[in-house]
């Protein structure tokens, strides 16, 4: 009986100074609370290591021109979510947008007249994230829409370009490369100029050891959505459209839509309004049956129908009518005269019209041949024989290739997910390439290391921005942005965070656009400029 | 109670259990920020607001939450799972028809593996009480289940793939499609190797720890005393009287551990790039592809309901004395 009495006395006696310790602590915690409490945040995806040890260097550098930013990551599918509710409403992050957001701007990466999509005030509550509006910018954007020659497109670009520096909507950071890893012996990888929107590598030429090979095993983190070229703009889409599909013109090597492909030639009449081109005779479907016409108009009402939902979605909302004259010849009448109609034609990869027979535009992305049941026909160097499920795609080479015999036989594309078991898949020979999906920075040093493997680099001429919402009371202020772009330590990103594998980013074109402003002064890093200039502000 | 009325009750109340569990499921699943439509298309340039807007229609996700439920629920009574949104036209049931069996066919090579190596190393550890095996024993135990799997596999794949060139680290079946039946049979074996033995090896010890604790518990009984005193063989003591007992609690595990490791084994199917269940839950899981999550908690879930029922079917044989009560 006593002996109870004492230790419930003892029980209570001990949850008591539990609780007010807690108590004490959170109190405590409030007072700790520093004067300049995070007036920002940051968001990094958690998934990228280097989006957030970026972050982290461009936080701090922040704090000490005395802006409080919080770094917070969330996974893609948020961060999505997030930068679509700001350019819907500019809501910020609190209020379940953003604030300062990492992107990598693919979509002019080629072709500058994707600024548009990304800075035009037509844009916003689409990729205008920022919630941009400047009347100045959307004039020379236009201009450089419809302007047919490309030294009077360069010019308006030139002015966007000092438009957008001024304005800092966002702040360029750096250019990324890409690494594939081959084993050592395969050669003749090239990047891929066949869909130009994404960075991808064209493989149908390569040889290991000097010959033709029976079989290439390549790795990559992510699957396909489906082996029909409409409905997938993912970048494994975009690598296995390459090789499956062809677009009427290529990339050449200077980077225009000049080469031809489906397409031999092509012509414009009616100041620009009217596009003629001739297809290439004699190419056949995978199942035999012959490339027409008819194919490349289903392909681009395809992409114009909102109903089919195909990927591409709004990409020729020029065009008012696709025209079959003959076989062989396809006319786009266009509303207007439209400068980058070329490469909005060379990214859209022709399918087979027969095989959709009497499918509605609705039911399209039902099909057997969309979901993968049934194995699509292409008209490109490989035929798509198997696709397993986030598993493994097989292709065989096909010998009437159009553009000469593949040197490889058979390519197949693994799906590792993880980045370690990849590496050590080509380390340890299980692979042949490895693509380049996966975030390398110091496994990098591991694989140029290894005499097993050697690196195929290039510049995928993207850049990786941060994007700051214009609709933020603070980020509203031009000199707010201007300050913090000055205190943005690109070199250091490049050098020591990207291992030398990132070019320094001073504008949003690459340095081998034709687009890119040569002549146009970079913003500095210069903390001190930063700190003088909030100062001004009196934030 | 007969086994039929028992069977019926069990059934009965799973049906509960069920709904509550895709309730849970489906309304924790809309918690979570984001949808399909902002994974593939936010960074699309060429995504506009109206385009986006006629996406989520067809997706079905401009309706209000319960009636998107109500609509799923509908096609499960009929057999229909749904359709992926993440991939275009593909029905959930083809998608997951192939993983189920990829992870079926680990998870139970890795059961019976450890199964293999728990229950002798637990006997003898039971029976050498204190001695150096059972130190070591313990040992081991400690080191499985307190080692995370994924180190465990990269480890292995360093040794096994890197340095020693023996065997594949990722896949399961990558051997072309019209490749011959014992090619297929040993390029699976091969691939498989790596990833039942860390499943195995992680589970063994968890089996080993628990067959020791219970043979010891059961070697102190009265009928073993008995068994000893008629003068039967040590190994017959062991293994004919004790053993049998001394399963029981094991055997509730191991048909936990079939379920558990269908769900469960994401962290090693993703590291060995093994095309099963748990890597397809996490895809899903970023790409918020509903209808893929949901048709995978519904077979998880109704998996662990029969295999606890078969579970407490089993242990009524092993041990006379439980009944259907």
């Amino acid at each position: 009986m006593g002996s109870s009495w004492i230790r419930n006395a003892i029980v209570v006696g001990v949850a008591m100074v539990g609780l007010w310790a807690l108590a004490a602590d959170l109190a405590g915690r409030a007072d700790a609370q520093p004067a300049s409490a995070p007036k920002l945040t940051m968001v990094a995806r958690s998934g990228s290591a280097l989006e957030q040890q970026v972050a982290l260097a461009i936080a701090a550098k922040l704090k000490e021109i005395g802006l409080g930013v919080e770094v917070v990551s969330a996974d893609y599918t948020t961060m999505a979510a997030r930068a679509r509710r700001s350019a819907l409403s500019g809501e910020t992050w609190a209020q379940g947008g953003f604030d300062i957001i990492f992107f990598n701007l693919a979509g002019m990466a080629f072709e500058p007249a994707g600024m548009n999509r990304y800075f035009h005030s037509a844009s916003k509550s689409a990729a205008n994230f920022w919630s941009l509006a400047d009347p100045q910018l959307d004039r020379e954007l236009d201009a450089a829409s419809t302007a047919l020659d490309v030294p009077k497109r360069a010019e308006h670009y030139a002015r966007a370009a000092r438009l957008l520096r001024d304005d800092m909507p966002v702040v360029p950071i750096f250019h990324p490369r890409l690494v594939y890893a081959l084993r050592t012996g395969w050669t003749g990888i090239k990047a891929n100029q066949v869909n130009q929107s994404k960075a991808t590598a064209s493989f149908f030429q390569m040889k290991y050891q000097g010959k033709d090979a029976k079989q290439l095993r390549m790795a990559t983190p992510e699957d396909i959505r489906t082996p029909n070229a409409l409905f997938d703009w993912t970048n494994p889409g975009k690598t296995l459209n390459s090789m499956v599909f062809d677009s009427l013109v290529m990339l050449d090597d200077a980077l225009q839509p000049a080469m031809p492909a489906l397409a031999q030639s092509w012509s414009f009449t009616d100041g620009g309004k009217t596009a003629t081109f001739k297809l290439r005779k004699g190419v056949k479907w995978h199942d035999g049956k012959p490339f027409t016409s008819r194919d490349v108009k289903f392909s681009f009402e395809t992409r114009m129908n909102k109903e089919a939902g195909a990927e591409l979605g709004s990409g020729f909302r020029m065009v008012e009518q696709v025209q079959t004259p003959d076989d062989a010849t396809v006319v786009l009448k266009m509303r207007e005269a439209y400068a980058p109609l070329l490469f909005e034609v060379g990214l859209t990869e022709i399918v087979p019209a027969h095989v959709f027979e009497g499918v509605a535009p609705k039911e399209l992305s039902k099909s057997p041949y969309t979901s993968g049941e049934k194995l699509i026909p292409g008209t490109g160097p490989y035929r798509l024989v198997a696709w397993k499920k986030r598993e493994q795609i097989e292709l065989d080479a096909n010998p009437d290739y159009f553009r000469g015999k593949p040197t490889v036989g058979r390519i197949t594309l693994s799906i590792i997910p993880d980045k370690a078991t990849a590496m050590a898949s080509i380390r340890g020979g299980e692979v042949d390439v490895l693509d380049v999906m996966y975030e390398l920075t110091k496994e990098l040093d591991e694989l140029k290391a290894d005499p097993n493997v050697t690196l195929f680099v290039y510049e995928a001429l993207n850049v990786e921005v941060m994007g700051l919402n214009l609709r933020h009371p603070m980020l509203s202020n031009p000199a707010v942005r201007q300050a913090i772009a000055l205190a943005v330590p690109r070199e250091h990103i490049a050098k020591d965070l990207g291992r030398g594998y990132l070019t320094v980013a001073t504008q949003l074109l690459h340095p081998q656009s034709w687009g890119y402003a040569k002549q146009l002064a970079s913003v500095p890093f210069d903390v001190n400029a930063a700190r003088e200039l909030l100062k001004k502000q009196g934030q | 109670m007969s086994l039929f009325a028992f069977l019926r009750r069990r059934v009965l109340s799973a049906v509960p259990q069920f709904l509550g569990m895709t309730i849970i499921v489906f309304v924790i699943l809309r918690l979570a920020p984001g949808s399909p439509v902002d994974y593939y298309l936010a960074t699309n340039p060429y995504a506009t607001q109206e385009y986006i807007a006629a996406l989520e229609e067809r997706m079905g996700l401009r309706l209000p939450l319960w009636q998107q439920y109500a609509r799923w629920l509908g096609g499960i009574v009929q057999g229909d799972l749904g359709e992926s949104l993440s991939h275009p036209g593909k029905p959930v049931s083809s998608l997951l028809r192939d993983k189920i069996r990829n992870s079926l066919i680990l998870s139970l090579a890795a059961n019976l593996l450890s199964v293999v190596i728990a229950i002798p190393v637990g006997v003898i550890a039971a029976v050498r009480r204190g001695s150096a095996v059972d130190g070591l024993v313990r040992v081991f135990t400690l080191f499985g289940y307190s080692m995370p799997s994924f180190w465990l596999a990269l480890l292995l794949i360093q040794v096994f793939t890197v340095r020693l060139h023996l065997l594949p680290p990722a896949g399961f079946i990558t051997v072309p499609s019209d490749a011959a039946v014992v090619d297929v049979v040993i390029d699976g074996v091969r691939h498989a190797i790596l990833p039942v033995v860390v499943l195995a090896l992680l589970g063994a010890a968890l089996t080993s720890r628990m067959v020791r604790s219970s043979m010891l518990e059961v070697l102190g009984d009265d009928y073993i005393r008995t068994a000893r005193a008629k003068g039967l063989q040590e190994r017959r003591v062991v293994y004919g009287h004790a053993l049998r007992n001394g399963l029981l609690p094991t055997v509730t595990i191991l048909g936990l551990q079939v379920g558990y490791l269908l769900a469960s084994a994401a962290v090693t199917e993703t590291v060995f790039a093994w095309p099963g269940v748990g890597r397809e839950v996490i895809q899903a899981t970023y790409t918020r592809d509903y209808p893929v999550i949901m048709g995978i908690t519904v077979i998880v879930g109704t998996t662990l309901i029969v295999v606890n029922l078969v579970t407490d079917v089993l242990y009524s044989w092993l041990d006379p004395r439980i009944r259907y009560q």
